[in-house]
């Protein structure tokens, strides 16, 4: 009898099995988390965000096109600097990115003004940048990214696995217990708040930390070192956004890089043999944020 | 009214987002259950998923949109419970299937057990395709644009997984014809 049913039919059919309701403690607990999670600002540039004051209005159209007329300048100049390695219509990364070109996705990221090759892959980064991949180290843009406020550039070391990389994450936080998936989040002000929290984890041990500059944002970089897990902690999650830190690198050590830029916390995550952390530098020295200067955007 | 309430919610309006939750919450746990054959890591999936959609939905500017974005951010949710699963609970097996779409009887047991058994050794990212193709009838021009992939990608990854589905299916209709011991 099997032999004669269509292969697709019955599968289709053991697809279709199973709850089709979302639980009614699911529906509550989103309901109630609503009024402690706060919303993202708006786009600037999204309609309807103009406030109704016409003189209000018109200054803010001005901004606007003075913006944009000093980045359409800024990006046509011949000669740009550091980035100008990264032409906007055919980036040298272009192989790394072209896997994976800008999706019809783009209706959303074209909010991010980005004119690197990873338009249209983070959904929500709130920053738009430039980079350069370290010649021969090897690093790709993980097409697998499950994030979607983050950028991962990855070392291949089989299928699905990567041994070395860098990723580049928004965060807006940390947690009010670094040891549980579902603790809330906590506010944490700067690149010095973010070090004092990382103290506060239980099983890490924070090393080696130093000021650094990031594409002239001043920045805080350290080791992450992660002692053997307990039963009160059985993992690190130190970031408010998305699951433990210790899922990209396991438990070996974590080079980390944190500065604000306009505002946004931006965190850069090493991992990898130590061999691989001037690669992972080089990479960050590459970093540029297309937002005004600190100096300009200060009132 | 879907626009009306993406505007809305995207204001503040929680009721909004609530109805919105009403509207598209079966549908989005549907999916997350049938990429992680997990009922509880379904509903983080989707809870973490309608979370991050409140937390976002200002930036979102075409409401017209919605849809798509919130299968993304599901999607992109259960990619990040499979991995927290390969990495921590290799061993545990999937819970067993309930509620109300419940067995068939298209599918045998023997089937169902071959089917289940192929499906967990597809990647996350082929069950996806799979999920939302055959169950979810999402044409494969959204599922690419839902998955953040090129449309070729959606297509081989559906004919791998397909392949893989059918010969798990061949293999126990072969096994079935063998004796075994009582």
């Amino acid at each position: 009898m099997n032999e004669m049913r269509d292969p697709d039919v019955v599968f289709s059919a053991w697809l279709d099995e199973g709850p089709t309701e979302l639980p009614s403690s699911t529906r509550r607990a989103i309901v109630t988390a609503l009024p402690t999670t706060p919303q993202a600002r708006r786009g600037r540039f999204a309609p309807g965000r103009f406030p109704m004051i016409p003189l209000a209005r018109f200054a803010a159209i001005a901004t606007v096109l003075v913006v944009a007329l000093g980045a359409a300048i800024y990006i046509l100049k011949p000669s740009a600097s550091t980035v100008s390695s990264l032409p906007t219509s055919s980036p040298p990364q272009s192989t790394a990115a072209s896997p994976q070109a800008p999706s019809p996705q783009s209706s959303e990221s074209a909010a991010l003004r980005t004119p690197s090759p990873l338009q249209g892959r983070a959904i929500d980064f709130p920053i738009a940048f430039t980079y350069a991949l370290p010649a021969d180290a090897g690093l790709v843009v993980d097409s697998h990214d499950p994030y979607a406020d983050s950028y991962q550039f990855r070392h291949p070391s089989g299928a699905d696995t990567y041994d070395r990389g860098v990723i580049v994450r928004a965060i807006t936080g940390g947690r009010t217990d670094p040891c549980s998936a579902g603790a809330t989040r906590l506010d944490l002000a700067d690149a010095d708040a973010f070090v004092a929290y990382f103290r506060t984890a239980p099983t890490v041990e924070v090393r080696n930390v130093t000021d650094i500059s990031v594409d002239g944002y001043p920045a805080k970089q350290l080791t992450l070192h992660f002692l053997p897990p307990t039963a009160a902690c059985p993992d690190v999650y130190l970031w408010a956004d998305g699951g433990s830190i210790t899922e990209n690198a396991g438990r070996g050590d974590a080079r980390i890089t944190v500065f604000d830029v306009a505002r946004h916390h931006i965190v850069v995550l090493a991992f990898g043999p130590p061999s691989f952390l001037p690669t992972a530098d080089a990479f960050i020295a590459s970093l540029h944020f297309e937002v005004p200067a600190p100096s300009a955007s200060t009132p | 009214v879907r626009e009306g309430l993406v505007e809305r919610a995207s204001e503040g309006d929680e009721i909004a987002f609530g109805q919105l939750l009403d509207i598209d919450g079966d549908r989005c746990y549907a999916i997350a259950y049938r990429i992680l054959r997990d009922a509880e890591r379904a509903q983080d999936a989707v809870q973490q998923a309608f979370l991050l959609a409140w937390r976002e939905l200002p930036r979102l500017r075409d409401a017209s949109r919605f849809e798509v974005w919130l299968h993304r951010l599901v999607v992109n949710a259960c990619y990040e419970e499979a991995r927290r699963y390969r990495r921590w609970s290799a061993n545990v097996r999937a819970l067993p299937v309930d509620g109300p779409a419940g067995p068939d009887e298209t599918v045998s047991v023997d089937e169902r057990d071959a089917l289940e058994r192929a499906f967990q050794r597809l990647s996350p990212e082929h069950r996806t395709v799979v999920v939302l193709h055959h169950h979810a009838g999402v044409p494969l021009a959204s599922i690419a644009e839902i998955a953040g992939v090129p449309l070729g990608t959606v297509k081989s990854r559906l004919h791998y997984a397909t392949r893989i589905l059918r010969d798990a299916l061949a293999a126990d209709r072969v096994d079935g014809r063998k004796v075994r011991p009582a």
